[in-house]
């Protein structure tokens, strides 16, 4: 790096051929402006790890990253069927509810001779029409 | 974008004035970025993190929801049996 020293409020600092700062500048999504670099440096100020230590720990991190991305796909993948297999089994019993609903109305109108089909009238009308949830 | 253009960083004189040189300059804005880099990452670890914990939980709980709407579905089917049965009766 080459630094050329300018008159005014500024010191304009020359970068040349350097391509370090604009790419790490460019992942954190940060704009280079006097403002930026003088929170850049107030960071560089407080921290306590050498150059090394940082690359290495920045290293470490995106890797830990990216195994973390690669677990979360796997796991997303399986929540993704599991959720598949849920909302199906839930269709169907919307589904049977509302057959039976339309089944039980058309019961109303009918009284069986039996007492076991009575009861059954009975409580099939009670659950399907009379205590009927919103499925 | 080719990012082997040219590039001034404007640094206020008093900053540079409190920290002396060139070289020193180029090391704080290198360990700053580092720096910041360090942090934006540990935060999205931290939220894969959360995000992975999350869904774990979430996996683990719906195979038991499942099972809970497979028993009313059994119920349901035994139900319209019964209803079709009744009304097959009515009509005989």
């Amino acid at each position: 790096m080459k630094i050329q020293l300018r008159q005014g409020q500024m010191k304009r600092v020359f970068i040349q051929e350097d391509s370090e700062f604009l790419q790490m500048a460019a992942k954190l999504g940060i704009s280079m402006d006097s403002e930026a670099i003088r929170n850049i440096i107030a960071f560089g100020m407080k921290s306590t790890h050498s150059d090394t230590r940082l690359i290495q720990t920045v290293r470490e991190l995106e890797e830990r990253k990216q195994k973390l991305e690669e677990d979360f796909r796997k796991i997303a993948f399986q929540s993704i069927q599991l959720e598949a297999r849920y909302v199906g089994t839930r269709n169907q019993v919307a589904r049977v509810y509302r057959d039976n609903q339309v089944l039980a109305m058309h019961l109303c109108a009918y009284s069986p001779r039996t007492e076991h089909g009575r009861l059954a009238r009975e409580r099939l009308i009670q659950k399907y029409i009379m205590n009927a949830k919103l499925m | 974008m080719s990012y082997k253009a040219r590039l001034y960083l404007s640094i206020p004189r008093d900053l540079y004035a409190k920290i002396g040189s060139q070289e020193k300059t180029a090391e704080l804005v290198k360990n700053g970025l580092l720096s910041l880099r360090a942090t934006c990452l540990e935060r999205e670890v931290a939220d894969l993190d959360e995000k992975i914990q999350a869904t774990k939980k979430h996996n683990a709980e719906l195979p038991n929801e499942t099972k809970k709407l497979e028993r009313l579905l059994e119920e349901a089917i035994t139900d319209r049996k019964t209803l079709e049965d009744l009304l097959t009766r009515r009509t005989r």
